[in-house]
Parts: structure tokens; sequence; C-alpha cells
């Protein structure tokens, strides 16, 4: 909000760092399958205090108990308890798709989806996609097709593209277009992202 | 805050009081929450209550209060027995936010109002009983042009209330006291602001809004038609239904959303097309009529002109979906 400032600056600083935690922990995620990477960081606490909350889930294909706050948006625990930063912290009103991800397969966002909601839940991170260290379809044709440029929304992109290939849209420019509604590039990579869609859907024909 | 994840209607209904708050995909409550708008001091969460069923009865459509609004779309029953509701679910929020939001959620929706939205606004009546309301004293905001009061001029957000509307359809309510079931048709579900705009639905403390019933009719033709800045953004929405017998307009109905304090139905205009033989002209007599009873201000600029728009547009699909059926 611009009329608090401090609060911009804040977030900004906290955006920074990390990213760089992030980027640093790339590797690890690829040599540990599956591993969220800052597991090992922030290892649940598995007794909830007064007023939190147990969560049995899974997440990139690994089932882990960790304790919540009822108030904390998934977005919020995937990001700050578990070190996923490829989950962004956009315009948090559910309207950029930059925090996308997947709840048992479908795609939501994650900024207005209480964590508390997730209860039993199978989430998929952009990290999921790729568990053997080896990218999907859909991550190969985003490099092939160009389709990222800051990379900020990238991961949102790619894991609301991989959802997109399993709904029954059509296969025309409009429906791809139609299905991308609330996924927002600022840098303007829209038609190269339908066309990393459009490819892998008529791979596979 | 409180979490209570309900395994059984009762349960749930048993946990309502004040300060409690139902949550259906939680989108809304979420960030209304975040933002210190809503200030729930206990969730009770629906998605384990045997509400998430859409099934074709005889002559209705019964929808559970837990659909998701995907999954509403993507229904085939949906498609075959009312494919206006399809048509106005492809077009509400994005695909993403479809996955997770549910019909009592969507329906039961807060007005978007940007005023109400920002709790460091300290006079909105609406999240303040008693404060005042920045958009009528410093008109900053466009509001609703039908059905606004002194108090309070935000407009309703829910848009499937207005096909819904145009539907006839009814939602059936349990109240916690004594397990009560009462069911209403869904227009009679919202209120005007009138002296007490903190609330805009006819629901009793603890209400729980548990299914929506369509009636099916193949008499009936239907249209919708909606205006929105970007995607996700609509400012304006009508759907209509004209049942026709041997070309004269037996019945009409005309709703109206995002231009008014509530789902508004435009009677005048209804009644301009009842008794009618259907027509390009009919429907221009019956746009002109669409702004009787509208209250627009000076800040509400283009919005009577979207007003007619969207019901002119309405009417024709209505009347086009008569020509194709009847060829
Ligand atoms: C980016 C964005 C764009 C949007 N665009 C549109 C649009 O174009 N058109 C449109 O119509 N809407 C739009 N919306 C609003 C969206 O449709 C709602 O946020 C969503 O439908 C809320 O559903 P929910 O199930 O998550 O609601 P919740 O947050 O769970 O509930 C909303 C309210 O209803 C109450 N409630 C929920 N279920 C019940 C029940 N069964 N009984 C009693 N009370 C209940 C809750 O207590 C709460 O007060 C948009 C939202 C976003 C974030
Ligand atoms: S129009 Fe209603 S909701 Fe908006 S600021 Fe005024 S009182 Fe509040």
């Amino acid at each position: 909000m611009t009329d608090r400032p401090e609060d911009g600056e804040l977030s900004r600083r906290q955006f920074l760092v990390a990213s760089a935690v992030s980027a640093a922990l790339a590797k690890t995620a690829s040599a540990q399958p599956g591993l969220p990477p800052s597991a090992a960081l922030s290892p649940a606490r598995p007794i909830p205090r007064e007023g939190e909350l147990l969560l049995h889930w899974t997440v990139n294909g690994q089932p882990q108990q960790v304790v919540i706050d009822p108030q904390a948006s998934l977005m919020e625990v995937l990001r700050e308890s578990l070190g996923l930063t490829s989950v962004r912290r956009g315009c948090e009103d559910g309207s950029c798709g930059s925090c996308t991800v997947l709840v048992d397969g479908k795609r939501i966002p994650s900024c207005l989806l209480w964590a508390a909601l997730c209860q039993g839940k199978a989430i998929t991170t952009v990290e999921g996609l790729s568990p053997d260290g080896e990218l999907s379809p859909i991550q190969a044709a985003f490099i092939r097709h160009k389709a990222s440029d800051c990379g900020f929304c990238t991961p949102g992109q790619v894991v609301a593209a991989h959802a997109i290939l399993s709904e029954p849209w059509g296969s025309d420019e409009d429906s791809i277009q139609q299905s991308l509604c609330g996924q927002q590039c600022a840098c303007g990579r829209r038609p190269q992202i339908a066309a990393a869609i459009a490819a892998v859907r008529s791979q596979r024909g | 805050m409180e979490w209570i994840a309900a395994k059984t209607v009762a349960e749930a209904l048993a946990h309502a009081g004040p300060g409690a708050r139902y949550v259906g995909g939680g989108l809304s409550l979420s960030l209304l929450s975040e933002r210190g708008v809503e200030r729930p001091q206990r969730l009770i969460d629906l998605s384990a209550l045997p509400l998430r069923s859409i099934e074709g009865r005889q002559g209705e459509l019964r929808i559970g209060a837990m659909v998701r609004l995907a999954a509403l779309g993507q229904e085939p029953l949906v498609q075959t027995i009312a494919p206006l509701l399809r048509q106005v679910v492809a077009q509400i929020a994005t695909p993403a936010i479809r996955n997770q939001a549910t019909v009592g959620g969507e329906l039961l929706e807060r007005p978007r109002c940007p005023l109400f939205r920002d709790a460091t606004n300290p006079r909105c009546a609406k999240r303040l009983p008693g404060s005042g309301c920045a958009v009528l004293e410093e008109a900053h905001a466009a509001g609703a042009i039908f059905g606004t009061s002194a108090a309070c001029i935000a407009a309703s957000a829910s848009e499937l209330a207005v096909a819904l509307g145009a539907l006839s359809a009814q939602v059936t309510l349990l109240s916690p006291e004594g397990l009560a079931e009462r069911s209403l048709p869904i227009l009679d579900l919202y209120v005007e602001p009138g002296q007490t705009p903190e609330r805009e639905q006819a629901l009793t403390p603890g209400e729980l809004l548990t299914s929506v019933t369509v009636p099916v009719s193949s008499q009936r033709r239907f249209g919708y038609a909606r205006i929105a800045d970007s995607p996700l953004l609509p400012l304006a929405s009508a759907a209509v239904m004209m049942e026709l017998r041997d070309q004269q307009v037996v019945e009409a109905r005309v709703i109206l959303g995002g231009l008014a304090t509530r789902p508004w139905r435009a009677r005048a205009c209804e009644q301009a097309l009842r008794g009618h033989r259907v027509s390009d002209a009919l429907v221009e007599l019956a746009v002109a009529r669409v702004l009787d009873g509208a209250k627009p201000r000076p800040d509400s600029r283009h919005l009577p002109a979207l007003a007619t728009q969207v019901v002119r547009a309405a009417l024709r699909h209505a009347v086009e979906e008569h020509a194709t059926v009847r060829r």
C-alpha cells in the first residue's frame, strides 16, 4: 500500500533476500529429488501450540507434517516455513498468477488459499514438475519458446501451463488466451507462453 | 483465530455464533481478513460436508453450496439443463480462482466498493456502522445507481445471483436454531442497504446456505451480457429470460448486476415486454425503461449508459436464441 512506504521497503528487502536464498537452494533441490530445499533449515515442529494447526500433507511428492498458524496463506507457508520461494509474493489479491500452485492437481492462487484448507492435500510447486531433475515437456517448451524474461512470474506461469494441458480447453488461440486469464506477465511474454502451451499440446496430439 | 474443520452439517451449525464465519473456498474471506476488513474469530471449514453434488431431479437441478465454480461450469447436466449458468460461470474471475471458489461463497461475496475494502478508510458504514460513507461524502468512486440509500451505495458483487435470478432459482438455508430449513427465491436473499448497510443478505445469524435449486423449463429463452474494464473487473451484467408462446412474450425477467446494491429486477422493463409480440422494436421499447427507478449521481458517469447497453445485448441474445430455435 502506497501510504505505508516502510512496509513496501521491508517487503522488497525480504524479497531480495528470498530470491537469493532461492537461487542458492536451487542446486540442493535438484540434488535431492522431491525434497523441499529448506526442509532441513526449518524443521517442522510436530507439536502445535495453542491456536496452531498440524497439517499432514504432501509437498512435491514428499509426505510431511507442518505446524501452521490458521491465518497463514498457503503461499506464506510454502515460502516462509518451507523455503519454496518459487511461489512468488505478487499482487496478493489473486489476479496476477505468480503464486499459482497445484492442489491435488488443480491450479489455485496460493496467496488467497488458507493453508489450513490443505489438510491431507498434495501440493505441487514448479520444483515438483521435474522431480528427477529432468525438465518436463512444458518447462522445455518455455525455454525453447523464450517464454520467460525477468523470470519473476515464470514459476507460476509454468505451473499454470502444466495445469492447462490437462484442463478441457479447446486448442484454438482464443481458448489458450482464455485459459491464461489471471496469469499476468509484466514483461509481455504472453504470446511466447501461449506458443509453448500450443506446442506441447500439438506434440501430444 | 480458531479453525474448525466441520465433519457434519450439524457440527458446522453448532459452532456458529458471534465472530464465527463459514469458509467455502475461503478466497474472499482470506483476502478481507488479511486486509483487516473482516475480523473472524472462528472459521468453520465446510469442505468435508456433503454439499458438493449436482443432481438433476424431476423438473429441477439441485446444486450444493460447496460445488466449485469450475465443477459447475464443466458439469454436462448444467450444459443441458441451464446453459446460461455455464456461460456466466465461465466468465467469473479466473480459471484458477474457479477451481477453489464455491457456489455459496460466490453468492455471498461482499461488495467490491474500494473504500469498504480499504480498512484504512475510517468512514464506511458497512464496515463501521454509523461512521458515514467516504464515497458519498467525497464522491471518490462510482457506486450503484439502483437501490442505493443515504447511507451506502456499494454495488453487490455476485454475478451468479444475476444468472440464477433470471433462472428463477431458489436457495435453501439451514438455521442453527432447531435446524430449521427454509427456501426462498434467490433474489430475496439480498437486501438493500437502507439504514443498515452492514448487511447485504437476508441470512439470519449463523444461517448456512446449503443448496440452490434451478427449475427446468423448455419454454424459456435466456440471454446474458457483461461489460468489464478488464476480465477481472466486471462493471455491469444483465441476464434476461423470456417465455414465449406463439411469438408472444408471456413472461419476462430482466436482472441487472454490478449497478445495484442487490441483483436488480428491472420491473418496468419486464412489464414493457409482457404481452407483446417479440421483435427488435419491442427490445428497444423495453430498453427505454431500464433506467426507471435509477438514482444516478454526478459521479455515476457512464453507468446509466452501461445499464441500457447490457440489457439490450442480453435481450437481443435471447431473441436470437429464439430465432435459431424456431428455424
Ligand atoms: C482476482 C479476482 C477476480 C474476481 N472476479 C470476479 C468476477 O469477475 N465476477 C465475480 O462474480 N466474482 C469475482 N471475484 C470474486 C470471487 O468470485 C469470489 O472471491 C469467490 O467466488 C468467493 O468464493 P469462496 O468460496 O472462496 O468464498 P468464501 O471466501 O469462502 O466466502 C465468501 C463469504 O460467504 C460466506 N459463505 C461461504 N459459503 C457459505 C455458506 N455455504 N453458507 C453461508 N455463508 C457462506 C463466508 O462466510 C464469506 O462471508 C473475483 C475475485 C478475485 C480474487
Ligand atoms: S458506499 Fe457503502 S461500502 Fe462503500 S464506503 Fe460508502 S458505506 Fe462503505
